[in-house]
């Protein structure tokens, strides 16, 4: 039928890789052929992309209309929690011992851990923030005013934060060379820097995503610096977002 | 797709559509269309970072540039019409990016926050899209705790299947059951709501 070289049914292995953006670019787009090659397969995964996204905002939301509890807590009450609500007060209340117990518990952790955690997917994500809920910031580049933003977070979370390069040319024009570094200082203090992340490659959407834990940022402005690594011939490209944590939960962005 | 049944519908080839649609025939480009599109929503899905209203709309974009091209001119190679079809979706979805980054040239909260963050809505939305209903039901109906925290830890928190087998001591047939009946229940509510016929990326209306 074609040139792909993914001539079987995708594993289910293979699916969740996709889904989980775990493939290659080039392993993707093979993906995706087959996919359109075989429409009752793609509804198959689009089904389990719709499970997921479910899934999900459940979560989400129960974060945001709750107290924030703990995403184990959160998941397995959800749906439990929109069908009878007489038991929602008992499970606040309930949530609320637990959210101190926890705080208790995670405050003589955090004691004797590193506060600095960055990576690159979710993959790579540490067990330990596995049960911390996700926050999302996406910051894209923006003339003329402060393009500050300020992203109102409460809790122990995983900030995800999505940077678009402003470059006049797609991420397959740019090749498998470009890579960028991402640098994250304190706004009043440019030589405190806290993280860096190098030898990073934007996803096939032209975002570059970085997952970092919000205790680090929360209550001080920071500076985010992306500049672009290599190959050296290419035009150099550096830009930088402010961003703010506030530790206001009630606090509109 | 009125007079083709859902054996015919297989058995012509890309090469036979790509043919008929250059003569004028109408059906088979409603065959093209239910064809291609499925794969084009997930193509674009991924290439819009996970816009589903984008992504759809782009996926009609799309289908609109193909069809033209397939009326005109006809494919080279017709066999690859499916490559074509999904180089010709990234590209929209490229131009799109291109064009809307010099149509900002303020900082813009709304649109920041309108800018689909996959798995977070903003904090003041508590209403679950269908959706979120209908997976929340799909839960609701799984027989234990073992099974949601199976789905939980594969799809929402995305580790790899042998390490949930290994933490709860699943076999690799328990466990593909265990998805395969999640699977079966939400698709059987999906189709209940009315929601399987139509595209599933466009569920996420909220009720």
């Amino acid at each position: 039928m074609s040139s792909n070289p993914l001539m079987n049914q995708p594993t289910p292995e293979l699916v969740a890789a996709y889904l989980a953006n775990r493939l290659s670019e080039a392993e993707a787009q093979s993906f995706e052929l087959y996919c359109i090659e075989h429409p009752t397969f793609a509804r198959d995964v689009e089904a389990e992309l719709a499970l997921k996204d479910g899934l999900r905002e459940i979560v989400a939301r129960d974060l945001g209309g709750m107290d924030r509890s703990s995403l184990a807590f959160s998941f397995t009450s959800a749906s439990r929690y929109f069908t009878d609500r007489r038991r929602r007060l008992l499970v606040v209340t309930a949530a609320s011992f637990a959210i101190c117990a926890s705080a208790l518990v995670l405050f003589q952790k955090r004691r004797t851990e590193t506060p600095l955690i960055a990576v690159e997917s979710l993959s790579q994500w540490p067990a330990s923030l596995q049960k911390a809920s996700r926050a999302h910031v996406t910051l894209l580049r923006t003339r003329g005013s402060s393009p500050e933003l300020e992203a109102v977070e409460a809790g122990d979370k995983v900030l995800e934060i999505k940077l678009l390069p402003d470059l006049p040319i797609s991420v397959e024009a740019q090749g498998p060379s470009m890579k960028y570094a991402i640098r994250i200082t304190a706004a009043d203090s440019p030589k405190s820097e806290i993280l860096r992340l190098s030898g990073l490659r934007p996803a096939a959407d032209g975002f570059l995503t970085i997952y970092v834990r919000t205790e680090i940022l929360r209550g001080r402005a920071w500076i985010i610096r992306l500049e672009s690594t290599s190959p050296p011939s290419h035009q150099q490209y550096e830009q930088e977002f402010p961003i703010a944590i506030d530790s206001a939960p009630s606090a509109q962005h | 797709m009125d007079g083709v049944n859902h054996s015919q519908k297989h058995e012509i080839t890309d090469s036979a559509l790509c043919e008929r649609i250059r003569f004028g025939d109408t059906q088979a480009e409603g065959l093209l269309i239910e064809r291609l599109q499925p794969g084009l929503r997930l193509v674009l899905y991924r290439a819009t970072g996970g816009n589903r209203d984008l992504a759809s709309e782009l996926s009609q974009e799309t289908l609109l540039v193909v069809l033209k091209r397939l009326r005109d001119t006809g494919l080279n190679d017709p066999d690859g019409l499916a490559a074509f079809a999904a180089q010709t979706a990234r590209n929209l979805a490229i131009a799109h990016r291109r064009k809307d980054g010099r149509r900002r040239t303020d900082i813009d909260h709304e649109a920041l926050d309108a800018i689909p963050t996959p798995g977070r809505d903003s904090h003041s939305q508590v209403e679950l899209s269908t959706l979120g209903v209908i997976v929340a039901q799909t839960l609701d109906q799984l027989p234990t705790e073992r099974d949601r925290s199976v789905l939980k830890r594969f799809y929402l928190q995305e580790e790899d299947k042998e390490k949930i087998c290994r933490d709860l001591q699943l076999s690799d047939l328990a466990f593909n059951q265990i998805l395969f009946r999640a699977r079966g229940r939400f698709r059987t509510l999906l189709s209940a709501a009315g929601l399987e016929k139509r595209d599933l990326l466009d569920a996420g209306e909220t009720q």
